[in-house]
Parts: structure tokens; sequence; C-alpha cells
């Protein structure tokens, strides 16, 4: 199915309109009948074997959101299928990245997740989970049939390949503790970022 | 890694079934030109209304200047893709790259985008990062540009 056709051409180049940028508190987006993919983000802050109750944007002062979960998460087996939608060309079907395959027994309450999910008659269905954060802990590692997609062919980056929970996990060991990115991630580490020189106010003294 | 100095990154459009081009690289950096995704082959401005195009870096991605236009079904949930395994990083220190959407419908006319459509345009599986506050530019008199996920997704919405 997957067809990689890529031209490389060198020739003209353009800009588009420069405007300044906008940064809003995230809203949750309200569906219609019938949507699929819809993202969803936040804390879990409830587990049960057939639902997954988020705690949208770790906003303290939303309310938990129940979802129900799709029958593929409530059998324990890996979310690697889009659920289908129609379109004027017939039945479609999304692209499912494969840090959204997790099975819902990897989940724990208190983890920061991404999911996708569909509104099918009126009730909201997690099809997709995606963990970002396990604060206190470690994001475990994909499935390994899952992992497996992510992996490059050619040798030499397939010999640097670095896991999808090792990347999360070096993201929030320097994001929350300074640690540096490990020397694995080669041109790709990042550092603490130190921070801007500040004027000094002079002192008077009397 | 992968530079890209100038010029047009294209991937070609499927003509029945919508398409994922790979790179796989350590890093992809742009610091200029154009990426195009999902585009006929005898034309690069021209773009099916019902197959979108998904181009998928198995790597990390610097993109520091240059132009990026994807093409957005408003009558549905299809949008062109540009998709990083690692961090995505956008602009530099004192550069910022252009987020250009194209809206259409399903005729594939040009359209303005309704108030409240939404659709993704970038994908990090790491995070993605702005360089700079100002990255990247837009046309802010149709666009909001909103950052879901953990800052994994870029979704933009009509205004």
């Amino acid at each position: 199915m997957t067809k990689a056709l890529l031209l490389l051409l060198v020739g003209a180049s353009s800009t588009g309109v420069a405007s300044p940028p906008q940064v809003s508190r995230p809203e949750p987006y309200e569906p219609k009948e019938g949507q699929v993919n819809i993202t969803y983000w936040g804390v879990v802050t409830e587990l049960t074997n057939d639902s997954i109750t988020i705690q949208f944007d770790r906003q303290k002062d939303r309310k938990p959101k129940p979802f129900r979960v799709s029958e593929t998460l409530a059998a324990g087996k890996i979310p690697m299928e889009p659920r289908k939608y129609a379109s004027p060309v017939g039945p479609r079907a999304y692209l499912v990245f494969p840090d959204a395959m997790y099975r819902l027994t990897d989940v724990k309450v208190g983890d920061w997740v991404g999911i996708k999910y569909a509104r099918v008659r009126g009730v909201d269905i997690c099809d997709h989970i995606s963990i970002h954060k396990r604060p206190g802990g470690r994001v475990p590692p994909l499935p390994e049939e899952v992992e497996a997609l992510l992996k490059p062919t050619a040798p030499g980056l397939l010999a640097r390949y670095i896991p999808y929970h090792e990347m999360v996990n070096a993201r929030w060991d320097l994001e929350d503790k300074g640690i540096p990115y490990p020397e694995k991630f080669g041109v790709n580490r990042r550092f603490p970022i130190a921070p801007m020189p500040r004027a000094v106010e002079p002192q008077i003294s009397q | 890694m992968v530079r890209i100095q100038g010029g047009k990154l294209v991937t070609l459009g499927g003509e029945s079934a919508s398409v994922t081009a790979t790179i796989e690289c350590s890093k992809l950096v742009v610091t200029g030109g154009e990426v195009l995704l999902g585009r006929s082959g005898n034309d690069f401005s021209s773009h099916s209304p019902y197959y979108f195009a998904t181009l998928k870096v198995l790597g990390f991605v610097e993109w520091q200047q240059g132009t990026y236009r994807p093409f957005m079904q408003t009558e549905g949930p299809e949008t062109d893709l540009w998709w990083s395994t690692g961090e995505f990083k956008v602009g530099t220190a004192n550069a910022s790259p252009t987020l250009a959407p194209i809206a259409i419908n399903y005729e594939g006319s040009v359209v303005t985008p309704p108030q409240g459509y939404t659709g993704m345009v970038i994908k990090s599986n790491d995070v993605i990062t702005k360089v700079n506050n100002n990255a990247p530019t837009y046309d802010t008199d149709v666009w909001i540009l909103d950052s879901l996920d953990n800052n994994k997704e870029w979704w933009m919405r009509g205004k």
C-alpha cells in the first residue's frame, strides 16, 4: 500500500505570508457524529477493562472525560488497524501512527497520554493510545511488532536506531531533571539550555 | 544527514489511494525551498481532492526556513502530513519558515477554510519544538495554528 515516490528538484523557491503566530489555551475539539481519528490528550485518571478516563490537557479545572475503549483495546490486543470512515470515493482508512499502538494493559493511571477516538452513535470510543510520559516512572516500550514499524532499513541507521520509549524518556529526563540526552543520540542530542544573560541593575549605596 | 537548501522537495500523489513517501536519515535539515506533498507528476501545483500524502521521515527534522504547502480537504478529514519519528524542530534563532496550507473541497477548488475546520499538517513522535516563538509564519487572517497532544501534533484551524 505504501508507495514511495520522491522527487528532489533544484530550482526556484518562494516564501509565503509572514505573520506572527497565535498561542492559546487548548480546548477539546467537539466532533460531529461519525467522525474518526479525533485527538484528545491529558492525564489518565481512571482505567477499567473497557474504559479510560482522561483529564484534558492536564487542566486541573476540567472534569475528566470517560471514553469507552474499542473491542481491540478491550481484548488486550494491539490497535494497529484504523477505524473506517465514509468518503465520496468509498470507505477510507486513516494512518495509524505506531506511537499510538499501545495496548490498554500498557497504560497506568497517572500516565500522560494522547488518544485517537471516534464518535459512533453518540458514544466516544477510544481507538488508539500513545503514552507520552509516566511521571515518577518510565514510559514502557511499544509492543515489539510495533517498534519494527519505526525502524529504518539502512544498516547504518538501524545500528543507531533509538526506540520510541528511550526517546520520550530522554525528553523528560532533560525537561524535568536537566539530564542531557545520552550520547547515542549523536547529532540529535539535546542539552539543557542556559538562561539568557540579564542586565544587572547598578546598586547605588548611599 | 540530508540537507535541502532550495528548490522543491516534492512527493507524487496516488491516483487511487493516499500514499506515503519515506526518507530515512539521521536528520533532515531544510534551510530553504518548498515542501510539496501529493502533487501531480505533470504539474506540481496540482493535487487530487481525494488522495493525500504523507512524508514520513524516519529520523529527526529541522525545518529552518522555506515554505511547506500542505493541501487540506475541508469537507473531509484528509490532509497532507509531514511526519518525523524524532524531534521536529521549527525555525532558527532569527529565522522562521512559512506554513502555507491550501484548503480545497471535493470539487478540487481552492476555498477559504470554514470557521472551525481543522486538520493535522505536522506530526512528531517526540515533540515539535519552536526554536523561536515567531516560528512558523502563516496567514493569520485565515488560519489558527493549534499545537495539540503535548506538542506532538500541529493542526491548522479555519478562523
